[in-house]
């Protein structure tokens, strides 16, 4: 026999009410670590490699590193950003090697440090240097000189403009050749072809094409997009199932 | 469609005999010849030369004609592998069965002449073959299933004609540490 009968009805709409108040604070959370950028920067670099070795020729393999190094991750706004940039850099002429010259020695008359075009002169002169060392047809004149001498001498001649060059000559016999010696000026304009040959020469050796690099960041591009477009909403349910069960 | 004859997708070889299945089922097809695709009868695919992960392209791409040709590059993505099990009866005993998915992205580039047009048949065709159940049935028989293909992408159109065809997939194998029950 029941004696006694009681049903009670309650409701949860307080804590319905909490939630809806909570929820929009829930998903910024969860978004926020979501677009961590250190979570992505692994993946992303990952994916590039990957990218990168299904496109490259077997020649090409080498400068597969040298596209991830570039790789740059960070925080941006309320999310990250990631790049990839061109590692490859410009080839100069040597009117540009000139340009800089010109532009490191006005700075350096008038008063300035180590310029940005340091770099440039420094890069052109060690090219020289190396022509010298490694393909200069060296006699007796150049016996008694360190490769950086001779080097030096003929960067001053190549990066120097014709009207600050001595167009006469010494007078001097060459010992070697027993012909008089060459003015700065004949002396430039001897070396200039096999120096333009040779920076040339060095520049665009195991190096890639234009083609090639455009390729490379767009296909890495391609790749980003499509594992961003599919990692994300995982994450994010996953964030979102991990800020729910917190305290 | 055909059957497969590679073994099924296997925990021991996990990668191996995805590629060999993928390779298996990809061969039927980017022969050059005409091949039935579901219910559209004859369709032209172009010969296509078939890579997998870092295989190194031939230089130039190999054609019928020695003047560039197709290649299709398979490479796993990157990112987080979702994975659950179940017990499931295989054969008639109980078995524990691992789902695993997964995502793929399909480099096609062609060279040579006509290769927009080629690179362009190629991914069509692959989006085709991979986008029909009818087809893709031979791939889920031996544990690929679930097939979810995103239309080519145009990359490059220059020397080197490159697109990109991402797919996602569910692999569905054994777990082979379990004793069936």
């Amino acid at each position: 026999m029941i004696n006694f009968f009681r049903m009670t009805i309650t409701s949860n709409i307080q804590g319905v009410l909490d939630r809806a108040i909570r929820r929009p604070r829930d998903v910024r959370t969860a978004l926020m670590r979501t677009l961590m950028a250190g979570d992505w920067d692994k993946l992303l670099r990952a994916e590039a490699k990957k990218a990168l070795w299904a496109n490259a020729k077997q020649a090409e393999w080498s400068f597969v590193d040298v596209f991830i190094n570039t790789v740059l991750t960070g925080p941006f706004v309320t999310g990250f950003f990631a790049r990839m940039s061109n590692p490859i850099p410009p080839i100069l002429y040597l009117e540009d090697f000139a340009m800089a010259r010109g532009l490191q020695t006005r700075a350096l008359n008038e008063g300035s440090g180590p310029t940005l075009w340091s770099g440039f002169v420094n890069q052109f002169d060690q090219m020289v240097v190396d022509w010298v060392a490694n393909e200069k047809k060296k006699d007796a004149r150049d016996w008694e000189k360190s490769d950086e001498e001779i080097g030096r001498w003929i960067g001053y001649l190549m990066l120097t403009p014709d009207s600050k060059l001595n167009a006469k000559p010494s007078g001097r016999i060459n010992p070697v050749t027993g012909q008089p010696d060459l003015s700065e000026l004949e002396a430039k304009h001897h070396l200039m072809k096999h120096i333009v040959n040779y920076i040339q020469r060095r520049q665009t050796a195991n190096r890639l094409a234009s083609d090639r690099i455009n390729e490379w960041l767009l296909a890495v591009l391609a790749a980003w997009s499509v594992l961003v477009r599919r990692e994300f909403p995982g994450r994010f349910r996953e964030q979102l199932k991990i800020v729910r069960t917190e305290l | 469609m055909r059957p497969l004859t590679n073994d099924a997708v296997n925990a021991n070889a996990l990668e191996t005999s995805v590629m060999k299945l993928m390779q298996e089922f990809l061969s039927q097809y980017f022969d050059g010849g005409k091949h039935d695709l579901g219910a559209t009868p004859q369709v032209q695919f172009p010969a296509a030369q078939l890579l997998f992960q870092q295989s190194a392209v031939t230089q130039p791409l190999q054609g019928s004609g020695g003047s560039g040709g197709l290649a299709i590059t398979l490479v796993s993505s990157e990112g987080h592998r979702r994975k659950w099990t179940a017990w499931e009866n295989v054969d008639g005993a109980r078995q524990e069965i691992c789902y695993e998915a997964v995502a793929w992205n399909f480099w096609v580039r062609a060279n040579g002449a006509n290769s927009r047009a080629l690179c362009k048949s190629g991914s069509d065709g692959l989006f085709g073959v991979l986008s029909n159940k009818a087809e893709t049935h031979a791939l889920g028989a031996k544990g690929i299933c679930r097939l979810k293909v995103h239309a080519p992408r145009v990359i490059q159109e220059t020397e080197y004609v490159l697109r990109l065809v991402s797919l996602g997939a569910t692999l569905r194998y054994p777990i082979l540490s379990q004793t069936p029950a």
